[in-house]
């Protein structure tokens, strides 16, 4: 049973809405966890952020396959 | 025994000062769990970046609760002098309430729904019933505050994972270990 209503860019907050749009033009949609996330713009901005700082996690480790 | 030295001043990473000093100056002292999470500039500076937004969710009191009821529930015994200290001093929750978030509750109602939840996410790994979510809302949170405690169960289990796996020296005020209570 779905437990959350889902949003849209159009739907969701102003607080979420620039984050949304965002990530639907980076995916090149917008998917289901990510549309009801938007439900709360503070933990929507949140992850969103979180996953932005650790993408940079890890990548010194790529440096001997390029070496 | 702990499994990492925390750094000394003049060996913390550039990218790292400005979180750590800033820290240091909110807690009057630099916590061993972070001057050791300061050796990775990006997981600390993520972490904190995440400290920062979730510190509007919900209030004091109930944010630091939780952290009291993730941490017990994870085992994680520099957490819960870190949290306890926070509880008592920055919160001002009275001494038998820190004991009751420990346990998964609390003597506000609200507040009560919400540890509970929280305590049922971490334990049940995310898995709750359709009635656990009924319950937090029944007691007056939106859809956005649920989210928001499931955030708070994950930032806190972050520095559990972080606390258990590399066991810094406490250096918080002592409290009764995990399990014990």
């Amino acid at each position: 049973m779905i437990r959350i209503a889902v949003l849209s860019p159009e739907t969701a907050s102003a607080a979420a809405k620039f984050t949304f749009v965002v990530c639907t033009k980076s995916i090149g949609f917008a998917f289901d966890v990510m549309m009801a996330c938007a439900n709360s713009p503070l933990t929507f901005n949140a992850w969103t952020t979180l996953i932005g700082s650790l993408t940079r996690a890890l990548l010194t480790l790529d440096i001997p396959h390029f070496a | 025994m702990t499994r990492i030295a925390p750094l000394n001043p003049e060996n913390v990473p550039a990218a790292s000062k400005p979180t750590l000093d800033a820290f240091t100056k909110t807690i009057g002292f630099t916590p061993n769990m972070m001057a050791a999470f300061a050796q990775s500039p990006i997981a600390f500076n993520a972490w904190a970046a995440l400290l920062g937004s979730l510190s509007k969710a919900l209030d004091v009191k109930t944010r630091d609760s939780i952290g009291l009821a993730v941490s017990e529930v994870n085992g994680c015994n520099y957490c819960l002098t870190v949290h306890s200290f926070t509880a008592e001093h920055m919160a001002k929750l009275p001494a038998d309430d820190i004991l009751l978030a420990r346990k998964g509750h609390a003597n506000d109602p609200k507040r009560d729904a919400a540890v509970q939840f929280a305590r049922k996410v971490i334990e049940a790994r995310g898995h709750v019933s359709d009635a656990d979510v009924e319950a937090v809302i029944a007691a007056g949170y939106t859809h956005a505050n649920v989210m928001e405690i499931v955030a708070l169960v994950a930032m806190y289990s972050l520095t559990n994972f972080f606390n258990n796996v590399f066991d810094p020296e406490k250096d918080f005020p002592a409290v009764a270990p995990a399990g014990s209570i």
